[in-house]
């Protein structure tokens, strides 16, 4: 008896939605003048979960069986959840249906491993490339890599996705061992450096041919791979490394591997299982500093040891990672508003990059005051102490580190959660 | 220096430009700017405002105070006065004619001065309907009705104008419409290959003409396996109301196809 579409589509996103990579952006693909859909390069979100989190993409699993059995996933083997799985066809109406009406900006597709990793594999890229070749799909793709895909493979995916990702899960490879010994870190590394090296040479070669004739990437030219880049996702709080393990592999991600974007994914127990710890909650906080901490490496020019060292493994989890830096280095403010250059600005607590940037720019009318402040987005109940304008000058932060940090907290401090008392182990 | 009384236009971007050209244009003399710049409405008749002026629009009048604006402020810069001018926030035209003052007198980086007050208001204007028009990219759900796929929103300014191009680019090939139900009029696009030579993609149309439509029959079917595959990637223990609202505020539920079962409810 088939399984009706609506159901397994009720299971395989229900599945899917551990993975949070959720990006529509960072790809810009023109549509043909009788296609549908583009990129702008921007992402959209089209409609928020009641958790907050956006819906950007139909994420999706091709289908939920699979030879593994890791701790981590509720979709194990050991797991008994029933198994469906869509058609190619389906898939391709589903992300048709739902794109012209707007509900998407195109397909995540994941997928269980069944058989192996290149049969997998093979069905994921048929969906890409019936999208984009028979119905002429220029909306985004982010195809999921299995490890241990063929370079073949690998190649035909990126030739029809906008951005691809393979999984490391687990932030040490001793840690990966603990909870799925099946796998291991060299069959998901292989893929991302021959990804890697294929991205960037398409990249430049693009580049070239735009010199040339200055027309549209995606029209003359080589033809795009995978123009998003890759991605990857590191589950946290399943296995016991701190935070400084966890950013120091990806810092070594974005410096030597090139990607785009890694996800931080707080684990939740999805079943019951002796080799993962019982949490009364998901690390929620401490996934929220790790996010915060990875944009300070990379939009506010932050080096590694900056945040977390042999002194400091884990990250604040009471305020927030810049915070936490100026209140170790209280010596280096009050920043001056009117004098300080840029990459200074950034290191204020309460500036984001928008407000730095349109401080500069009202600069060169005359002097930034108190008053302007606000205007301009600063967040001025942290930023208060770590400011200088006429007329304000702190001293606190000079004199006493502490009282301001409890004034940013808010005067209270909550009790370390759950997350940071380590793994009461299933009896 | 300010004139008093009232000035009144017809609401158009043009129709301001043109008060541009008259209040600008005469070269060189120092012209009074209307401190009260208003749509003409009903209320407005029976001679209770004291001194009235009325405002024709002059399309060469108001090309001519664009091209100039243009030569002051760049194209970006008379785009940034369009956005904040859209946002139909009261008062606007009269602060955007003041921004106008400034910048002829110091230059477009006037603009920028975010200590003087209409600029700080053009600029947070502005910033509300492109947050509005990127709300529209997000939130526009098309259905599929006989011969065209139309959507229905309420946007808080008025931004049908500057979303066309984004939905052209994305559906060239589909008849498509997009309501304003407020301000009772649409946007109406018609597909590539039934355009007439040198048809324009879209126009502006009034809100009844996509009202008639039938439903399609499979479009129940893809607004159910929306609202499931809505249903089915919400994680509970990450369960945030609060925030959720932030990202979707409920004036834009009813628009939504996913959040009307939720509305149902409430």
């Amino acid at each position: 008896m088939r399984t009706p579409v609506i159901e397994k589509l009720e299971i395989l996103a229900d599945a899917a939605k551990y993975d949070v990579s959720c990006a529509s952006s960072g790809s810009k693909r023109a549509n043909t003048p009788t296609g549908l859909g583009h990129s702008t390069g921007n992402g959209i979100c089209h409609a928020y979960t009641e958790d907050g989190r956006c819906v950007s993409l139909l994420k999706i699993l091709f289908t939920n069986h699979c030879i593994y059995d890791c701790a981590y996933c509720t979709s194990r083997r050991s797991n008994d959840v029933r198994r469906v799985a869509f058609t190619v066809q389906e898939v391709v109406d589903l992300t048709l249906g739902f794109y012209r009406r707007n509900y998407i900006e195109g397909l995540f597709l994941s997928s269980g491993i069944f058989k192996d990793a290149d049969t997998t594999t093979e069905k994921l890229v048929q969906v890409a490339k019936t999208l984009r070749e028979e119905h002429q799909f220029n909306g985004y793709i982010h195809l999921k890599v299995i490890p241990g895909a063929s370079d073949d493979l690998l190649l035909q995916a990126g030739r029809y996705a906008d951005r691809l990702s393979v999984n490391l899960e687990i932030p040490s490879e001793p840690g990966l061992k603990t909870v799925a010994p099946e796998k291991d870190y060299a069959s998901a590394l292989g893929p991302m450096d021959t990804l890697r090296d294929e991205i960037a040479e398409n990249r430049a070669a693009r580049k070239a041919a735009r010199r040339v004739t200055n027309r549209t990437p995606n029209r003359v030219g080589p033809a795009l791979f995978a123009p998003g880049g890759q991605s990857t996702q590191l589950v946290v709080g399943a296995t016991p490394e701190d935070d400084r393990t966890v950013l120091t592999l990806a810092d070594g991600l974005y410096q030597q591997r090139g990607l785009k974007r890694v996800y931080y994914s707080g684990f939740i127990p999805v079943s019951e299982d002796p080799r993962v710890p019982v949490l009364a909650e998901a690390p929620l906080r401490r996934e929220h500093r790790l996010y915060q901490a990875d944009w300070l490496l990379r939009f506010y020019d932050f080096h590694l040891d900056e945040i977390v060292d042999d002194q400091r493994p884990m990250l604040d989890v009471d305020v927030d990672p810049k915070t936490a830096y100026a209140l170790r280095f209280p010596h280096l403010f009050p920043v001056d508003v009117n004098t300080a250059p840029y990459e200074w600005l950034l290191r204020i607590p309460g500036v984001g990059v928008r407000s730095a940037k349109r401080i500069l720019a009202a600069r060169p009318h005359g002097t930034v005051r108190w008053e302007h402040l606000h205007a301009m987005g600063v967040v001025l109940k942290r930023a208060q102490h770590f400011l200088t304008v006429p007329g304000h000058r702190p001293r606190l932060i000079g004199q006493d580190p502490e009282a301001v940090r409890m004034r940013v907290v808010g005067g209270k401090q909550e009790a370390a959660g759950p997350q940071l008392d380590l793994f009461a182990r299933a009896a | 220096m300010t004139a008093a009384g009232l000035t009144l236009y017809d609401g158009s971007f043009a129709g301001w430009l043109t008060l541009v050209h008259d209040t600008f244009g005469s070269g060189g003399e120092a012209a009074s700017l209307p401190a009260r710049v208003e749509v003409e409405a009903d209320e407005h008749q029976g001679g209770l405002f004291g001194s009235v002026r009325l405002v024709t629009t002059d399309a060469a009048k108001a090309e001519r105070s664009e091209r100039a604006l243009g030569r002051h402020l760049g194209a970006g810069g008379v785009e940034r006065l369009y956005h904040a001018f859209l946002s139909e926030a009261s008062g606007m035209e009269a602060d955007l004619l003041r921004l106008v003052a400034r910048v002829v007198e110091h230059g477009a980086s006037a603009l920028d001065d975010l200590r003087f007050l209409p600029a700080l208001r053009a600029e947070r204007m502005k910033g509300r309907v492109r947050r509005e028009v990127h709300r529209m990219h997000a939130f526009v759900r098309f259905e599929e009705r006989r011969g065209r796929y139309v959507a229905e929103v309420r946007p808080d300014h008025n931004v049908l104008p500057l979303i066309g191009d984004h939905f052209e680019a994305r559906y060239p090939a589909l008849d498509w419409a997009i309501v304003d139900v407020a301000r009772g009029y649409a946007l109406w696009h018609t597909a590539v290959e039934k355009r007439g030579d040198g048809e324009p993609a879209t126009r502006f149309v009034p809100a009844g003409f996509a009202r008639a439509l039938p439903e399609a029959r499979e479009e129940g079917a893809y607004q159910r396996l929306w609202q499931a595959y809505y249903a089915a990637v919400t994680i509970p223990e990450r369960r945030n109301l609060e925030l959720h609202r932030r990202h979707v505020p409920k004036r834009y539920w009813p628009y939504l196809t996913e959040k009307r079962a939720a509305l149902r409810a409430t």
